[in-house]
């Protein structure tokens, strides 16, 4: 009864965002689809402004934890057919990317450490055609920095940088604080509290996630 | 129903693990030698993969006496390319009874002929997987097939024609055929539809390989297009070369998932190169004057490869565009894509390789680059357990793990601590990139867990490792943030191996 309530205001309030758990399966896709946004992991979806990747957009995860986040961000939108290219992030954990859900048969590993003049160029001809573009350490002159970051807007792809962005345009931060591990034998799963800032992101509270779950899935605590 | 042609099927199981041939293009290469032994024999070898030839016996047979005797001749021909693997020769009616003939060859060490008409039996004794390996059956048809209880190929054989195209459709119905000793792959070539040969001549006799690779590129291109706006494939591709002088090569290539461009171009590469670069006796002795292309056999394109508005076809053209582009702006970049190796070594259980040597449309293929085996994950006895870290070192960075005293923690040969790990001394950067100095620092540990042991070899008193793994939780002195590193000893030191980022 109350998807069909929302269904009837829907047209009306187009413009009000509405939240992605009301929404049925189908409902979503069409909106994903509409609206230009990239599926999340469900325990996600509080952290994002729209509940979902923004297609154009610039994220960057920060903190203890980053390269998990990072993972768990782009998971669902590669497992769903987007392929993924990871740029000079040469310690990767690809068997962690596994556990996160990314399919390794869309993952592309870049190296550019042997031609770092002509990163915001490369980045570039990824973001062309590869919906989601990673990369650790963007490093580039202001100008091509905006260049790359407009590029990114008008080919609709996704970039996340890992840890420090330095001076690259963000859109979004995921700041993680306080990561705790608890210990049952080994270190199983850790509580982190997330923190997202940019300019989307007026009003959002911390939220606390679970990293990973021992499903291997993401859970969301309530905070 | 075509009665089977009789084929010889030469194979060297492990050719892709022989040192050196780790990626196809030197593997192929390799092969090349033994090929050209082998035409020696009959003028038209079948190549699938490397290390895997066919020949049909019509010709051969009664010219060199009889079945038996081209066994032993073409298992001379093996040995005599003076190479240490192992190498079987079949016989049989058909190309997966000469397959699977030959895999039982192997084992048995001389040439194994299946008589005439009796490739049902000789298959039907063996297990449902040497379908997988020999008819080129996906292994998921094949797990099905092992989990519904038909565990050999005589159980199959059992099932009705019926009730296997019920199942398993257009595959059941080639199922049905294999079964029963009637493989109708061709070996002898019919002529092939005039409209799809490619032949492109040269004015001027080429002597280097990459000039033909380069004028074929356009004509391999159409013709892989023009297939495709009929909604197939080439499975088998006849290649001809014609000298200066006359003198042929020809080749069929046999690939079952179907022919891209990359993949022809690949192929002329590796037979020119053979040919050109021999041994005076069998090279070429002018250029290249013609070059001939016939598709053979084609079947339909699998449906899922249908370009839908946001289908996986699509989402790998743009991928290989933007790969393209991005190899364009410098040759210089590295760009690879994750391949299983398993190992206990998280940072090994991936290998890198290289795009180029991957055909990154064939879905099929990729997916199985990257999982462990058939079906599910296999946990590897000995490894860390999950959930795994993030940052995996590939060179391991040396710390120093202490006791409340100072002192160095040990494990002991019973894989015990001595002491209680109480303050890791590691460089920030290894474990915050964020850090701004490069210093080593103190930090507190708070747990741990572990060891867990590894042994390698104790029977090579030369190659033997001993070491531990432990999983530790340290904390910052002054920010107290926590990290989560596995640390690693070996002889004596402690390194960090990884860290859970």
């Amino acid at each position: 009864m109350f998807a069909t309530m929302v269904n009837m205001i829907r047209p009306g309030l187009a413009a009000i965002p509405i939240s992605p758990h009301l929404m049925s399966g189908r409902d979503l896709a069409e909106r994903n689809a509409e609206h230009g946004l990239l599926p999340v992991n469900n325990a996600l979806h509080a952290v994002l402004p729209r509940g979902a990747l923004e297609r154009g957009c610039v994220y960057q995860c920060t903190g203890v934890g980053a390269s998990s986040l990072a993972w768990a961000l782009v998971a669902r939108a590669v497992s769903e057919g987007s392929w993924l290219a990871v740029v000079d992030v040469p310690r990767a954990g690809l068997l962690s990317a596994r556990e996160y859900g990314i399919a390794l048969e869309r993952l592309l590993c870049i190296d550019t450490s042997r031609v770092t003049a002509h990163w915001s160029r490369m980045m570039g001809a990824l973001v062309d055609g590869i919906d989601v573009v990673v990369t650790a350490s963007p490093r580039c002159s202001t100008a091509d920095a905006r260049k790359l970051a407009a590029r990114v807007k008008a080919q609709s792809a996704v970039m996340v940088v890992i840890g420090n962005s330095y001076d690259f345009p963000v859109d979004i931060t995921l700041r993680i604080a306080s990561p705790r591990w608890t210990f049952s034998g080994h270190a199983r799963q850790r509580e982190v509290t997330i923190v997202t800032e940019g300019r989307r992101a007026y009003g959002m509270q911390p939220q606390l996630v679970l990293l990973p779950q021992s499903s291997h899935q993401l859970v969301q605590t309530t905070c | 129903m075509l009665s089977a042609t009789r084929t010889a099927a030469i194979i060297f199981p492990n050719w892709s693990q022989i040192p050196g041939h780790d990626d196809s293009d030197r593997a192929h290469r390799a092969f090349e030698p033994v090929v050209r032994a082998l035409s020696s024999v009959a003028p038209l070898i079948h190549v699938d993969t490397a290390g895997v030839a066919l020949l049909a016996t019509r010709g051969p047979s009664p010219y060199f006496g009889g079945d038996d005797a081209l066994g032993d001749l073409l298992h001379g021909l093996c040995a005599d390319q003076a190479l240490t693997v192992s190498h079987g020769v079949g016989i049989a009616d058909g190309r997966v009874g000469a397959l699977a003939a030959a895999h039982q060859s192997c084992f048995s060490g001389s040439p194994c002929v299946v008589s005439v008409g009796g490739s049902e039996t000789f298959l039907g004794l063996l297990p449902t997987g040497v379908l997988g390996i020999c008819a080129d059956i996906d292994p998921d048809t094949i797990d099905l097939l092992q989990r519904l209880g038909l565990t050999t190929i005589r159980a199959v054989a059992g099932l009705t024609e019926r009730e296997l195209i019920d199942r398993f459709g257009l595959l059941g119905e080639r199922l049905h055929c294999i079964v029963h000793g009637f493989d109708i792959s061709v070996l002898v070539p019919d002529i092939a539809p005039i409209d799809y040969v490619i032949q492109h001549v040269f004015e001027d006799p080429v002597a280097t390989s990459g000039i033909v690779v380069a004028a074929m590129s356009e004509p391999s291109h159409d013709l892989i297009k023009a297939l495709e706006r009929h909604a197939v494939q080439c499975i088998r591709l006849h290649m001809l070369f014609e000298t200066d002088h006359g003198e042929h090569n020809e080749r069929m290539w046999h690939q079952p998932r179907g022919f891209s461009e990359a993949a022809v171009l690949e192929r002329i590469r590796w037979q020119l190169d053979g040919w050109l670069g021999a041994d005076a006796d069998m090279a070429a002795t002018a250029g290249i004057t013609r070059v001939q292309l016939s598709p053979m056999d084609v079947r339909p394109i699998d449906a899922q490869q249908q370009s839908l508005w946001g289908g996986r076809q699509e989402h790998i053209e743009r991928a290989l565009r933007s790969v393209a582009l991005a190899i364009s702006v410098h040759a210089d970049v590295e760009i690879t894509v994750p391949e299983w190796q398993g190992g206990r070594d998280v940072a090994q259980v991936f290998l890198q390789v290289p795009i180029g040597s991957v055909d990154i449309r064939d879905h099929v293929a990729c997916s199985e680059r990257v999982n462990s085996g058939r079906g599910a994950e296999q946990h590897w006895t000995g490894s860390v357990p999950a959930p795994w870290p993030a940052i995996v070192f590939s060179q391991p960075q040396k710390v120093q793990l202490q006791d409340k005293d100072g002192a160095m923690v040990v494990i002991t040969g019973r894989h015990e601590l001595l002491q209680t790990p109480s303050v890791l001394r590691v460089q920030s950067t290894l474990l915050d990139s964020s850090a701004r100095s490069a210093d080593v620092d103190n930090y507190a540990v708070q747990q741990f867990a572990g060891p867990w042991p590894v042994e390698e070899r104790w029977w090579d008193p030369m190659r033997r490792r001993r070491l531990a793994r432990l999983q530790v939780l340290v904390q910052h002195p002054y920010t107290q943030v926590q990290y989560l590193v596995l640390l690693t000893i070996e002889n004596r030191q402690w390194y960090i191996s990884a860290s859970y980022d």
